[in-house]
């Protein structure tokens, strides 16, 4: 059976390409991003880990 | 009449014994105060043309020099991690030392965020320095505790506004360093511009706890580096309350605003009557510095 295809005016229709449009092009443009956070949080945050504040309890003074 | 930057740097090169130049804003004129280490007159001084003679007011003081201390005179307190602002600090291979001002966030020079802590240019730099020389507590016999990161030097042949540098404190995956300057406890989240008549205080590792009120903002200064000098400008005076504000080894202090808890200007230079430092504002904007250490990088 086939699937049902609403009826839609020409505007509608022009609106719903431009939202998928521009939901195309966030997607693309944040994908850097996401990797790069990705990779962040599989590694141990960043290649130094210098990023998150991390106190030590360390004596040094002996 | 309000004096320009330019007015400033230009009574300070044209009288040698001139060591500050500021305007206070009295009614119905600015007063513009010159500070010299020998006494002067409006009529022996060399001012700029346009700037009236009756306006100016001499003052004797001292020379200002940075307030770095002999290594010869150093402390060997030593503090365990996480270590506080306001103790003493080395950097290696040097034969001096001055005071670790306060834990921080800052950018690094490829705009990474690390904390870390905050001194002077002439405490943990100075001489050739490179990213990375390790800064020592309380002194180079011991283990360092941060890698200088970043620096603002100072140049003998220009108009400076700063002696700052930052340092990383990650060391073998942890940071060495606490959120809070002895004596004083954590910051709150804000910087401010150095205004008159604002109460301050200041931990150094010469001199502790002591505090002070401004009394000049927006001064051109002249201080002393022992084998140069440099000008100074848009930089705040700060006079003591009771006993001295500051002393040789104070170099690099964190001075804050009492009534508000923030971080106002960084110490670097002084005498035995007032001292200097550079507001901390442009020093955060330099570095993007933060002292909110929940802040996510």
């Amino acid at each position: 059976m086939p699937c049902p295809i609403p009826d839609m005016s020409p505007s509608a229709r022009k609106a719903q390409q431009d939202f998928i449009g521009c939901m195309m092009t966030a997607a693309l443009a944040c994908l850097p991003y996401f990797l790069e956070a990705f990779v962040k949080c599989i590694s141990g945050g960043g290649s130094s880990g210098g990023d998150t504040y991390k106190p030590g309890d360390r004596n040094r003074c002996d | 009449m309000q004096l320009t930057t330019q007015d400033k740097l230009a009574i300070l090169r044209a009288n040698p014994h001139a060591i500050a130049v500021y305007q206070t804003p009295t009614q119905p004129n600015p007063t513009i105060t010159v500070l010299v280490t020998t006494a002067l007159t409006a009529h022996a001084a060399r001012l700029p043309p346009h700037i009236p003679a009756n306006l100016v007011t001499f003052r004797l003081s001292s020379q200002l020099t940075d307030l770095r201390l002999p290594q010869s005179q150093a402390s060997t307190t030593c503090f365990n991690e996480p270590i506080p602002g306001g103790v003493q600090l080395q950097p290696a291979g040097q034969n001096w030392v001055g005071t670790l001002g306060a834990p921080c966030g800052f950018r690094d020079r490829d705009g990474n965020r690390r904390w870390g802590i905050l001194s002077n240019w002439h405490v943990m730099c100075r001489k050739s320095c490179q990213v990375g020389d390790q800064q020592h507590q309380p002194i180079d016999a011991f283990p360092a505790i941060a890698r200088l990161s970043d620096w603002s030097a100072v140049d003998p042949a220009a108009e400076n506004t700063m002696d700052a540098a930052v340092a990383d404190a990650m060391i073998a995956k942890f940071h060495t360093i606490d959120t809070q300057i002895r004596l004083i406890g954590p910051l709150a989240d804000c910087i401010v511009e150095p205004q008159i008549d604002d109460q301050v205080c200041k931990v150094g590792r010469t001199t502790d706890k002591t505090c002070a009120v401004c009394t000049a903002v927006d001064a051109c200064v002249r201080v002393g580096y022992g084998d140069f000098t440099a000008a100074f400008c848009e930089q705040a005076i700060f006079e003591p309350t009771n006993g001295p504000f500051s002393a040789p080894g104070d170099s690099g202090s964190l001075i804050v605003n009492t009534a508000r808890n923030c971080a106002t200007a960084l110490l670097f230079a002084g005498n035995d009557q007032l001292t200097v430092g550079s507001p901390m504002p442009a020093i955060a904007n330099r570095f993007s510095l933060t002292f909110n250490f929940q802040e996510k990088p």
